[in-house]
């Protein structure tokens, strides 16, 4: 595709209609984005250089915050947990989309049903999610997916209660309730690719491999980059799933950044500790986001 | 060659019916533990099967606290916040996509920056802005704080960015406006995403949770989440009532979910444009 | 697409007039002083709880007609940090319930007012309150809050379990040894029941800590003091129950709510818990079960003893409406519709009528609850070491528990390598 846009007026003094054309559009957004998104994560940046207890005053701490989480033993762990949440379960949900969202956009029977079928996890919220799977993970001979393992043969699995199991749990009911979320996204980027062009490919006597390496890949790269950079961006800040699971345990197993600094923060009175964090996260977001950009090369952006 | 067809449909099919208990045996849990009695639900809680079917469930749940009012808050929030999600969104993306203007590339990055910042840390700098409001305990605070987050943007600008540029080119051509190009040619073709986007955005504000916490305190203003939380509060958690109440807060949204889904059928048209 | 556009900005003009009506009706509040008072009242609940603060607003009011009560109810779950978030936003609610473990933290950080003047000031009688429950209240000698659910955390044995297993009931005065030889006793019965659960919580790990004489804390409490021979005993006698299958594997992680459906399904023979516990527990037809105190050892009184509080905000405009509630709230009025609802155990020590207001007439199970929460409250109780800071200490202490009942560590160990970081999170607290 070309890169290269027209320009549409000649250079005349003064403001080109286009920036006033795109101020006009950009208004009402950046007005409501400014006041209501911008402002408080400036405020809650500023926050990371005091202590603040809530309910006393705040107090300018300088980079002193930093310089705790440097040496905090559990901000290590949990952002190591945080980056294997992530870095394990991206990567899957997203090709398992993907390729649910080929298979559904096919014309088979009971498409629509499928699809309803393979969203209907999303619907509901993480807390109900996780309220529904740790019953049925439990590793007594009382929980549903032993007791189904039992019968293939296997021994029950302490899938919620050892250090071993618990992360690759939590992966499992996020990739669970995000499988039908993302492929809704992913097809409605196939539905932008023209048919035309999978005829000619066929034409040419391209196979199924051709087509999806050269034409579908490609043309849904924008569509991926998006669902990359917020599924990356939600799964970094993971923090209902793992609560309600797990609640971070066992030993800190399944702590992740968001719960450390909302703990932090609202239950152990040190807001200001838990802005500096927060505002780690976020460069560690940041970092990774270009960085796949970079490694991707990607038109899209 | 109908044979290696007739084979690969059946794997496709097999393949359908595993994901469809992956699926749903989660969800069936869901809707049998809202049917069982107190007791089931403690003595037999793993059970697949209700001996004791309480429909009464429902009606006890839903009268215990008021959920009709509940439902009427998020509906109204929601509603508004898909609109003005809808609207605002796009024509920013558009600009966004589209349109040059200086600091372009970097005011949109600086959208995406608000997306990587965890909600729980703005969580008490939007409360005291909304106290300087004075919406507090208003609706408006779940409303205002839901449309302007960068998700949708981002999403729309994605999408724009994918609509071949001849169309666009083709109709400058034809001497249409920027209003014109947008409303006549980008967003019909956008019609998939903005479905999405719909979508995602209604999911997002149904299931709202931290804002509504701390904006809402009077019982009238209650959103359905709130309402959830409220039926878990304590230890004698009546875990029955609480699926039962969790059926009733998301079968609305299947149904809307159901309703959209023939705006997935559609794609881009382009004949006309090329021989 | 535009169908649904329109059939939006339709539904748009129809909604906003409904919320624009909302918005403006909460924004006119009573300033005059003619009108009536309103005081802010924070609590948590469920329905049924919600239920019977709804009781006691309306008794209230009846009598004092002058005073409006709003309550503003949240789910116990977020309800601390919702609190928190409305004193820093300076909206405090007036009369604010707190739960034992965060009380200190909101008490020695400003939230309470001091409550002495007003006692003062209207003659209220504080003997009524347990000197245990007032002692968590005052600091320095000035009261700053009313107790509330003043209650011990029980032993809940399963009868049907024992009986089963062919194995006695404990007398109350059992000790740490008997605990651990009835858990055995349960593992050879064959019954396929367990012993013992309960979650991760310093408190549940407390009994058999302050049995071997040792504590969380010294008696200053300035000094940690969960690394002493005698505490680490106490703990790692609970890690060998785990290690030896003695307790079922998930309790690691497991959440309150599990640990009663584990309890009325006949999986564990006994369990720590509360007052709601017993509520819930009763609900299941067929259950069998006794409220106890906790083993104790060296030390006879081993059965955690703990308070929730009602204060008052230091920023309230209304004090005067406030602790005229708050002494309906926790005085005989208030404790009777409570104790009516079963919701608390009567604690006031003035009301002789208030145990047979619980009962009603009721001889279910528990059977001995009133002699076993008297019994507690004379002799078994220990009341906890609440300081500043107490939050973070209980939920960094949970995942070393883990550790040391996973056999990562042995108690020793593991409370000799952390002792430095509870005692940073105590210092920092404590300046």
């Amino acid at each position: 595709m070309s890169q290269k846009t027209y320009q549409i007026s000649n250079r005349t003094k003064g403001l080109k209609p286009e920036y006033i054309a795109a101020m006009l559009f950009l208004l009402p957004n950046i007005i409501g984005f400014a006041i209501f998104t911008l402002w408080p994560m400036i405020y809650s940046l500023l926050l990371g250089f005091m202590d603040w207890g809530l309910i006393n005053q705040a107090s300018f701490v300088g980079v002193a915050n930093y310089q705790e989480i440097l040496h905090d033993s559990i901000f290590w762990i949990s952002l190591k947990n945080t980056v294997l949440y992530s870095f394990v379960k991206v990567p899957i949900n997203l090709i398992l989309s993907l390729l649910l969202a080929i298979l559904l956009n096919k014309k088979i029977h009971g498409r629509n049903f499928f699809r309803t079928i393979s969203f209907l996890p999303s619907v509901c919220s993480s807390v109900s999610v996780a309220i529904i799977w740790k019953p049925l993970l439990e590793s007594t001979k009382n929980g549903l997916v032993n007791h189904f393992l039992s019968y293939l043969g296997i021994s029950a699995i302490p899938f919620l209660s050892s250090t071993l199991w618990s992360m690759p749990s939590v992966i499992g009911v996020g990739i669970w309730k995000e499988l039908g979320f993302f492929m809704i996204i992913y097809l409605a980027g196939l539905q932008g690719i023209p048919s035309m062009y999978y005829e000619a490919a066929e034409i040419d006597g391209a196979n199924a491999k051709v087509k999806f390496f050269h034409i579908t890949l490609p043309l849904i790269a924008p569509t991926t980059f998006f669902a990359f950079v917020t599924s990356l961006i939600g799964s970094f800040q993971i923090f209902d799933l793992t609560s309600v699971l797990t609640d971070g345990g066992p030993a800190n197993s399944t702590n992740t950044l968001v719960m450390y600094i909302y703990q932090n923060g609202f239950k152990w009175f040190r807001m200001g500790y838990a802005s500096a964090l927060a505002l780690i996260l976020f460069i560690i977001i940041f970092i990774v986001t270009i960085t796949q950009n970079q490694i991707s090369n990607n038109n899209a952006y | 060659m109908t044979k290696n067809k007739k084979s690969s449909r059946v794997m496709m099919y097999c393949v359908l019916g595993i994901l469809f208990l992956y699926f749903f045996i989660p969800f069936w849990w869901m809707v049998i533990t809202s049917f069982k009695s107190y007791t089931e639900v403690y003595t037999k809680p793993y059970a697949l099967y209700s001996k004791s079917f309480n429909w009464q469930n429902y009606p006890i749940v839903l009268q215990s606290l008021p959920f009709m009012t509940y439902l009427l808050n998020t509906v109204k929030v929601s509603l508004m916040v898909c609109l003005g999600t809808l609207i605002t969104s796009s024509m920013a993306a558009y600009a966004f996509a589209r349109l040059h203007f200086p600091g372009r590339d970097k005011i949109f990055f600086l959208y995406l920056a608000t997306l990587m910042i965890p909600r729980q840390t703005v969580l008490i700098p939007n409360f005291i802005l909304f106290r300087n409001l004075g919406l507090l305990d208003n609706l408006w605070s779940l409303i205002l704080s839901g449309i302007f987050t960068a998700y949708g943007t981002f999403l729309l600008r994605q999408f724009f960015l994918t609509i071949p540029q001849e169309l666009e080119e083709a109709a400058i051509i034809d001497g249409l406006g920027y209003k014109d190009r947008f409303l006549k040619i980008i967003l019909p073709l956008a019609k998939p995403a903005l479905t999405t986007l719909l979508i995602i955005t209604l999911l997002g504000i149904w299931n709202e949770y931290l804002n509504a916490l701390v904006f809402i305190q009077s019982d009238d203003k209650r959103t359905l989440t709130l309402g959830l939380a409220l039926l878990r509060s304590d230890l004698d958690i009546q875990w029955n009532q609480v699926m039962a109440a969790t059926m009733f807060s998301i079968s609305p949204i299947v149904i809307v979910y159901l309703s959209a889904q023939k705006y997935f059928v559609e794609g881009i048209a382009l004949s006309g444009l090329k021989g | 697409m535009k169908k649904v556009l329109c059939v939006l900005s339709m539904a748009l003009l129809f909604v906003s007039g409904g919320v624009f009506a909302n918005g403006t009706s909460e924004a006119t509040s009573e300033k005059t002083d003619q009108g009536p008072i309103t005081v802010k009242y924070a609590f948590w609940g469920n329905p049924d709880a919600i239920g019977v603060e709804n009781e006691i607003i309306d008794e209230f009011e009846k009598t004092h007609p002058n005073i409006q009560i709003e309550p503003i109810v949240s789910a116990y779950e977020d309800y601390h940090e919702k609190l928190m978030t409305m004193i820093a936003g300076n909206m405090a609610p007036d009369v604010m319930r707190i739960d034992s473990y965060n009380f200190a933290d909101f008490m020695t950080r400003g939230a309470c007012q001091n409550l002495d003047q007003y006692i003062e000031k209207t003659n209220f009688d504080m003997n009524i309150y347990p000197v245990a429950a007032i002692n968590e209240a005052t600091v320095d000698g000035s009261v700053y809050a009313l107790p509330w659910a003043t209650a011990p955390l029980y032993t809940f044995l399963n009868i049907n379990a024992f009986e089963k297993a062919g194995i006695d009931l404990p007398p109350l005065d059992w000790t740490v040894d008997d605990f651990v030889k009835i858990c055995h006793e349960f593992k050879e019965s064959g019954t396929d029941c367990y012993g013992y659960s309960s979650a991760v919580f310093i408190e549940f790990f407390l009994p058999f800590i302050w049995a071997n004489g040792g504590n969380l804390l010294s008696a200053d409490k300035k000094t940690f003091t969960l690394d002493s021979d005698e505490a680490c005993k106490g703990i790692q006698t609970i890690a060998d129950l785990y290690q030896d299958g003695c307790i079922p594997k998930d309790t690691v992680s497991i959440s309150e709510d599990t640990i009663t459906r584990w309890f009325t399904n006949g999986s564990i023979a006994m369990r720590f818990g509360s007052l709601v516990d017993v509520i819930s527990t009763q609900k299941v037809e067929g259950s069998k079960f006794e409220v106890w105190t906790m083993p104790s050892g060296i030390v006879k009184n081993t059965t955690v003893y703990k308070s929730n509080e009602i204060c008052l905000s230091k920023d309230s405009q209304v004090k005067d409406a406030a602790w005229e509630f708050m002494k309906f709230l926790r005085g005989n009025e208030g404790e009777r519709l409570y104790v009516k609802a079963k919701r608390i155990s009567p604690s006031l020590l003035n009301d002789d009528t208030l145990w047979p207001l619980y009962l009603g007439g009721n001889d279910g199970y528990p059977k001995q609850i009133k002699n076993v929460t008297g019994q507690i409250a004379t002799t078994y109780g220990h009341g906890l070491s609440l300081v500043k800071g107490y939050s973070e200490l209980r939920d960094s202490l949970t995942p070393i528990f883990q550790k040391i009942m996973m056999g990562d560590m042995t108690a020793k160990e593991a409370m000799a390598q952390n002792k430095a970081k509870f005692q940073n999170i105590i210092d920092r607290n404590n300046k």
